[in-house]
């Protein structure tokens, strides 16, 4: 048994990713979901409760918008609640009143309630859907209580569609919900809440349709929605069970090694898929990939599809899918090869719908996977009706379209066509049928090559056509006399449809490696510019036209000051710069992409990704497409993240090389200037000791002389001086080895005011040393010497008589000495000046001192690690503040 | 005036310094050789054994840790090293090699002339062992009969502060290491027990009534060791 526990025992790396989710947890929000099966459960009116709960225990708490819908026992409770002033946004004319996500961070409460979850916000908001809001609230540290139904999540969408049968588009995603640290689930029984409806205390939105609103509110449906909702709370509650497990050190019951990988396709059910993804992987504890082959073929070209494509791959990321973009010609073998490479155990592919023709010659991808998928299961997804309907909306704003119709393409073929009829009539004498029929063969071979697909296929009828209406009896009609000829149409035809298909797959593909290779060539082609680049602004050039000639964009980049904000600005001029700029400072805070086609301010022109470097965020490259307000595709996206990254690197190698210069420049001025100092020091010692010394004896001789005395005091100084430069040199070249040892901070100062005795005599000295202080560590010598350079600059720069006080205290365990005197007192902004080197003050008529002693002083502490300051009395005069750091502190020794 | 006159050897390669330190030495009935190195020094010293010898640590030909070596394989005489500004540490290892005294440049004559003058004293001391009393100001210190007398009154002092004062006493006027105190005091065993000495001397100073902010018996010399005050 005891052995069985050890071997449930958390592994390390579990534990530590735990730290870190706590750490993040700490720093982030809480959220709160308060939970229903549909309208009119009573989820704000419980949370109004809850919230008057915890403002009763003492915590703000703040009503960010709330819905009440005119219900009065909903308003009562609002009362009592501070609330948050609206965000009124100017719609089409219409004043929309929306939650004021700025003035709610300004505010930050301790808890703050933000009703209906789900709520998509107002065009002009920062962000398009309030759960973002949200999120950005939690991530500013705020809780937060919401509401919502379980039709808005993500993952039950198509299950409520199919049992009310009505379309909803709120959605929230539904890591959103997972990830919340409470979900409280508000139920009533299906009667009861028919009950209230009857009595009208269930909100209907205004404008929808009664028979929709019956529809919904069956008895039957209620039911189901409930079981729903419950069961969504039941797994929420097993997930966190097996959080908690976790947390406490007990194993997860985990079904290991399942690895599930999704196919997306330029199909309609890309998102069913994401979302059977995201409960099989929800269901199995299991990490799940989402994966998009991108294919030369023409669909897979297609902007609108590829845009399509990019919404869904972004929505599997955002429930926790990882998203892999692969490139190839046979989808099939491209997901196949990548599932067992990466041990993929569970694959899902939805079951599309294809034309019979298709089937026939391109064969089947979901065939094909189950064929060669070996070990690996495979789920098949189809869609049902109701949920295709769902798509509708999606369907409206992308339409499967033709790829762009380039006109001139279409009359080429027919030149073509023309050209072939032209040849074959004036050579007829010459050839027979079958060679005017090779000859449309070559034909359609060459518009296939030259001008793709399409217009291969107009061709191709076209061709059949003419060789009726011009080669074959009777002449210049559509008639045929011998009725086998139309066999050799049909053979005809298909041949040209052969040929000009593969041959148009042959240029598609050629048109692909060719884009991919123009691609590869442009990455070297800056890489090389952006190293050779020796400022921010040519390296912003130098993206700025790799971009505009790839991506027919506008480029902006920004780089942030020493504050952080986003000062400096690289490019071109837009209309609302203003907006421009939120866009880019919010991206360059979250380090995190926001404008045009992001989710955070999608009205902005730009859209703006951070540039990241290994520790910070550099700038932001902001990238405006010339062609308006179109997003960017995935292929774009990911070709902008590289190019940020390039760019990312060349900053970082410039700062660095900036930082190194300036540091060898810093390094070699200081060097240069203490060899100099003390080399002239030490040619000065020597002379000095001699001349001291001379005079000493011939003091002995005439002890009274007043000339040699001063020549002996003067001479004193000078060593004095002399011998501050050499230590300063000392201390700042690193020569010095502290020499910790315990001390009384007493003897210390006795030490000082020894050595001082002669220069103090003409001042008061005032002791307020504290009785038994304990040993404090320090280098005694130097501690000794900051003391007397404290003691000897108060007495220079006082006149004769002034009081110099010290002070000597231990102050949270840390040692503390106060050296003050009544004297003038420092020039007023100069207390951190009067610490540089050679800085002397003329407090009085000339200046006194050798400009040293503070400046060694502050290198004193700074080898202890201690502080040093200077401040002026309000009384007069001015105090030096000596702080070791309390850890010299040697605790009362036995 | 000893009869025979105290003679004194100087190895120092400053020759300006050289000079006024024989000056003011020779005035004072002192005979004075002087040397520039330390081979040279050592030859003069073997040949004619000095009284004392003024050494300095910076010499060029030579590290004075392995002068005062040297030295002290046959010579007991006092050693008063000159150490240079940031040779701390030398210093140390100089005193525990046997030097008796250290200055640190600049320094005065007279500071140089009282401790030539203390270092000799102890010689003749050891030769005349009756002298087995110290006596500063109001202190007191009676090594025969372990008797410590402040104004006059008998302070009552534990083992240890008493072998604490004792060890400085009998080398009263120089500075005594703190390797060379704990090893005396609590023996050769004790490690760097730093903090006690610094405790018991603490102790010690409050029951000879000695403020360590005005100290007038025991001086702190900071990274070295102690030193006890004597006239001189």
């Amino acid at each position: 048994m005891a052995n069985k526990e050890r071997r449930n025992r958390p592994d390390p790396s579990q534990l530590l990713t735990q730290i870190e989710e706590d750490e993040q947890r700490k720093k982030r929000g809480k959220l709160k979901i308060f939970f229903g099966s549909s309208a009119g459960v009573g989820k704000t009116y419980a949370m109004l409760q809850e919230a008057h709960r915890r403002r009763a225990e003492g915590i703000d708490v703040v009503a960010g918008i709330i819905e009440t819908h005119q219900r009065p026992e909903t308003m009562q409770l609002l009362e009592g609640l501070p609330q948050l002033p609206r965000l009124e946004v100017d719609h089409r004319g219409v004043k929309v009143s929306e939650f004021d996500l700025d003035e709610a961070l300004k505010r930050k409460p301790a808890i703050l309630l933000v009703d209906e979850f789900a709520h998509t916000n107002a065009p002009g908001c920062r962000h398009p859907k309030r759960w973002q809001d949200v999120e950005e609230l939690l991530k500013a540290g705020v809780d937060v209580y919401t509401t919502i139904n379980v039709q808005h999540l993500e993952s039950l969408n198509d299950v409520v569609e199919s049992i009310t049968g009505i379309p909803v588009r709120e959605m929230v995603p539904d890591s959103m919900f997972d990830e919340a640290n409470d979900v409280v689930l508000v139920d009533i029984p299906p009667d009861e809440l028919l009950n209230r409806l009857r009595d009208g205390k269930v909100y209907i939105a205004e404008g929808a349709n009664e028979r929709a609103i019956q529809n919904f509110f069956k008895k039957t449906n209620l039911l189901s929605l409930r079981e729903l909702a419950l069961r969504r709370t039941a797994d929420y509650v097993d997930a966190d069970t097996d959080d908690q497990r976790r947390r406490e050190g007990l194993s997860t019951p985990n079904i290991a090694g399942d690895r599930i990988m999704i196919c997306i396709g330029p199909d309609r059910f890309a998102s069913k898929l994401v979302r059977t993804g995201k409960r099989l992987a929800a269901a199995l504890k299991a990490p799940w990939v989402a994966v998009y082959v991108e294919t030369p073929d023409a669909d897979s070209q297609n902007l609108r599809i590829r845009h399509h494509i990019q919404q869904v791959l972004q929505s599997a990321e955002k429930n926790g899918a990882e998203i892999v973009n692969l490139q190839g010609t046979k989808i099939g073998e491209e997901l196949i090869e990548y599932a067992h490479n990466k041990g993929i155990t569970k694959i899902i592919i939805g079951k599309p719908v294809k034309p019979f023709w298709k089937k026939a010659f391109g064969g089947e991808l979901t065939d094909f996977i189950l064929a060669e998928s070996g070990d690996i299961d495979v789920y098949v997804v189809t869609t049902p009706a109701p949920a295709l309907l769902s798509q509708n909306f999606n369907q409206k704003k992308m339409p499967f379209s033709f790829p762009e119709i380039r006109v001139s393409d279409y009359i080429f073929a027919i030149a073509i066509v023309a050209a072939g009829t032209a040849f074959g009539y004036f050579l007829r004498p010459m050839l027979s049928n079958s060679d005017v029929i090779m000859v449309f063969l070559v034909g359609a071979m060459i518009a296939a090559a030259w001008l793709g697909r399409w217009p291969a296929m107009l061709y191709s009828v076209l061709s059949v056509a003419c060789f009726n209406y011009f080669f074959v009896e009777p002449l210049f009609t559509f008639n045929v006399y011998d009725s086998s000829y139309w066999l050799t149409f049909a053979v005809m035809f298909f041949a040209c449809f052969v040929i000009s298909s593969q041959a148009a797959k042959l240029r598609e593909q050629m048109l692909f490696s060719r884009r991919r290779e123009r691609e590869t060539q442009m990455f070297y082609r800056l890489t090389k510019q952006l190293s050779v680049a020796r400022d921010e602004k040519v390296m912003a050039r130098d993206l700025e036209s790799c971009i505009s000639e790839a991506l027919q964009a506008q480029t902006n980049i920004w780089y942030p000051d020493e504050k952080g904000s986003l000062a400096m600005r690289v490019g071109s001029i837009v209309e609302d710069q203003i907006k421009e700029e939120t866009a880019a400072q919010w991206c360059f805070d979250h380090q995190e992409p926001a404008g045009l086609g992001t989710n955070t301010m999608p009205s902005a022109l730009h859209y703006c990704l951070p540039i990241i470097g290994t520790r910070s965020v550099l700038g932001v490259l902001g990238v405006l497409p010339m062609s308006g307000k179109e997003a960017f595709l995935v292929d774009q996206v990911v070709m902008l993240k590289t190019f940020a990254g390039l760019l990312a690197s060349a900053l970082e190698r410039l700062r660095a090389a900036e930082v190194a210069e300036k540091t060898n420049l810093l390094v070699e001025k200081e060097k240069l200037r203490n060899t100099l100092l003390s080399s002239v020091s030490h040619d000065l010692k020597s002379p000095l000791s001699t001349i001291a010394g001379a005079i000493d004896a011939l003091l002995e001789e005439t002890p009274k002389n007043p000339l040699l005395v001063s020549v002996r005091h003067e001479a004193t100084r000078l060593t004095k001086i002399i011998n501050n430069l050499l230590d300063i040199t000392r201390i700042e070249g690193g020569q010095i080895q502290l020499n910790m040892q315990p001390y009384y901070p007493a003897e210390i100062i006795g030490i000082a005011i020894e050595a001082c005795r002669e220069t103090l005599k003409k001042h008061k000295l005032s002791l307020h040393v504290k009785d038994n202080m304990p040993l404090v560590k320090m280098d005694g010598l130097l501690m000794g010497q900051l003391i007397q350079n404290l003691l000897e600059n108060a007495a220079i720069h006082t006149p004769a008589g002034a009081e110099i006080n010290i002070q000597a205290d231990i102050v949270d365990g840390a040692f503390r000495l106060v050296v003050s005197d009544n004297g003038p007192g420092i020039p007023p902004g100069q207390e951190k000046e009067i610490f540089r080197k050679f800085a002397t003050f003329s407090r009085g008529d000339r200046p006194k001192g050798t400009g040293l002693g503070l400046a060694i002083c502050q290198a004193i502490m700074a080898a202890h690690q201690g502080s040093i300051r200077a401040e002026n009395k309000p009384e007069g005069g001015c105090s030096f503040i000596v702080e070791l750091p309390a850890s010299l502190t040697v605790s009362e020794a036995s | 005036m000893t009869p025979r006159k105290t003679n004194i050897v100087i190895i120092e390669d400053e020759p300006e310094i050289t000079r006024f330190l024989e000056a003011s030495l020779i005035k004072q009935g002192y005979g004075v050789k002087t040397a520039s190195d330390a081979r040279t020094g050592i030859k003069i010293s073997s040949a004619h054994p000095p009284d004392l010898v003024i050494l300095d640590l910076g010499l060029p030909d030579m590290d004075g840790k392995d002068v005062i070596k040297s030295f002290r394989e046959w010579s007991s005489m006092p050693i008063i090293v000159l150490s240079a500004r940031g040779q701390d540490s030398e210093k140390v290892a100089a005193l525990e090699l046997g030097a008796d005294d250290y200055l640190t440049k600049p320094f005065s004559t007279p500071e140089l002339l009282a401790r030539v003058k203390v270092a000799l004293r102890h010689t003749m001391r050891k030769e005349n062992t009756e002298e087995q009393k110290y006596s500063f100001k109001a202190l007191k210190v009676d090594l025969l009969k372990r008797q410590v007398l402040v104004k006059g009154k008998e302070v009552s002092l534990t083992p240890t502060e008493y072998d604490l004062l004792a060890a400085l006493a009998r080398k009263e006027g120089q500075v005594v290491t703190q390797t060379e105190l704990l090893h005396t005091v609590w023996g050769k065993n004790s490690g760097e027990q730093d903090h006690y000495l610094r405790i018991y001397v603490q102790k010690l100073r409050q029951k000879i009534g000695d403020d360590p902010l005005h100290p007038q018996y025991i001086f702190t010399e900071p990274g070295v060791g102690y030193r006890l005050m004597s006239t001189d």
